[in-house]
């Protein structure tokens, strides 16, 4: 896996987050995948894996608040 | 993409969510939630074409949740089909009574759900296509309708306008007595809507003064018993032209115009109607029009004082004019003077 600046990783995090905001798989999905290529933090894999569980059941408000 | 008809899924099972997305996704602009109050969330903030909608979850079922849209004015016209493993007679049944357009069994094939899918979607566009054209010539028949009802009352009052302008009477009189009536109207009990209609027919109370000889009408002195005949024709002359339509304006200005002389103790004209015989609507014009008539400088003499008018309506109480009418007029009195005085005539030279 890549590992990620912090830059590539906010910019990360803002995508997953308006993708979250829009409540659709069909935008979530890729950022889901591109997430997958980079090594994150051990906090911050914590909150991606925390958002994805979420994604998966469609919950995106719930997502949205961790975001 | 734009255009897209916006698709939700409900069913509790991922791996179902996920096989219809993927079977709709690049058709459809899809939306999924896993369980009913999720699902009626997304609904009131997303605008939903058509809803995919599982029957078996938890907490609530899908037809609970149909239910509920069903019920609600924005959310109830959104198609709906189930799409479920329950294949008993009875969920079927239910399924449509509570307002399902369609119901799809598990395992399905993705072809009918596809061709169902885009079914039901145009069925919806076609139905709204239709609602909305019927609201826009409904819209138009209303503005049609307002336009003719517009012309009738304009026409109506003109024409009263024109029998007063004739005897030379003040240009104003028939506003007045219109407001004076529709005011005595509501107050004696009449609903709005007819006590408007009332307004608009009293002006008319005179039409038949048209068909009066100028050298009756317009004589600057008392009239002789034999005139005074010729002129009482008016009500009835003012009738004849009117009684003919079906219209509710001109039915009631026929009213008005044979029974404004009638007298509450029998002593009026043309039929010597007596009390109650009298039409609600000629016992109001007779009030409002002498009301007027007293305080107005006329051809064959000069405008009342209140004082003096306000004497003879007391008098006349139960004689000339129907006594509820008399003590509503100086229960009101104020709002009288008010029209009376918000439509003063202006003197001109004759």
């Amino acid at each position: 896996k890549i590992d990620l600046d912090s830059k590539k990783r906010d910019e990360l995090f803002n995508s997953l987050k308006e993708a979250v905001a829009t409540k659709r798989a069909k935008n979530t999905k890729p950022l889901i995948k591109e997430f997958e290529k980079y090594n994150l933090s051990k906090e911050d894999d914590a909150l991606y894996q925390e958002i994805k569980e979420l994604i998966k059941k469609f919950k995106y408000k719930q997502a949205m608040e961790l975001l | 993409m734009e255009n897209q008809k916006t698709i939700l899924i409900v069913d509790d099972t991922e791996l179902n969510v996920n096989t219809l997305i993927d079977l709709l996704d690049d058709k459809y602009d899809i939306l999924a939630s896993l369980d009913g109050e999720d699902a009626l969330e997304i609904i009131e903030e997303e605008d939903i074409d058509l809803i995919l909608l599982d029957i078996m979850m938890p907490n609530m079922d899908g037809f609970e949740v149909c239910k509920i849209l069903k019920e609600k004015q924005k959310t109830k016209d959104i198609p709906v089909i189930f799409i479920t493993a329950k294949t008993d007679d009875d969920s079927i049944e239910k399924a449509y009574d509570l307002g399902g357009v369609d119901y799809i069994t598990k395992p399905f094939r993705a072809r009918e759900v596809l061709s169902r899918i885009a079914n039901h979607l145009a069925l919806s566009e076609q139905s709204h296509i239709l609602e909305e054209k019927v609201k826009e010539k409904t819209q138009a028949l209303q503005e049609i309708n307002k336009e003719l009802e517009d012309t009738q009352r304009e026409v109506i009052f003109t024409m009263g306008a024109i029998g007063e302008r004739r005897s030379k009477e003040t240009g104003n009189h028939v506003k007045r007595v219109a407001l004076y009536s529709e005011l005595l109207a509501f107050y004696y009990g009449l609903d709005k809507e007819e006590s408007k209609l009332l307004k608009e027919a009293s002006p008319m109370h005179d039409i038949g003064k048209v068909a009066i000889a100028d050298s009756v009408l317009n004589k600057p002195a008392r009239f002789t018993p034999k005139e005074f005949e010729i002129m009482k024709e008016h009500a009835t002359l003012g009738y004849e032209m009117l009684e003919h339509s079906t219209r509710p304006l001109l039915k009631t200005a026929s009213i008005v115009a044979i029974e404004h002389h009638e007298k509450w103790d029998g002593t009026g004209y043309p039929k010597g109607l007596k009390g109650e015989e009298i039409h609600i609507y000629g016992r109001i014009t007779a009030l409002a029009d002498v009301f007027d008539a007293l305080g107005s400088d006329r051809i064959y003499k000069e405008a009342w004082g209140d004082e003096e008018i306000f004497q003879l309506f007391k008098e006349e109480r139960g004689k000339h004019f129907d006594p509820k009418l008399v003590d509503i007029f100086f229960e009101n009195l104020d709002k009288f003077l008010e029209i009376r005085d918000s439509l003063v005539d202006i003197k001109t030279k004759s």
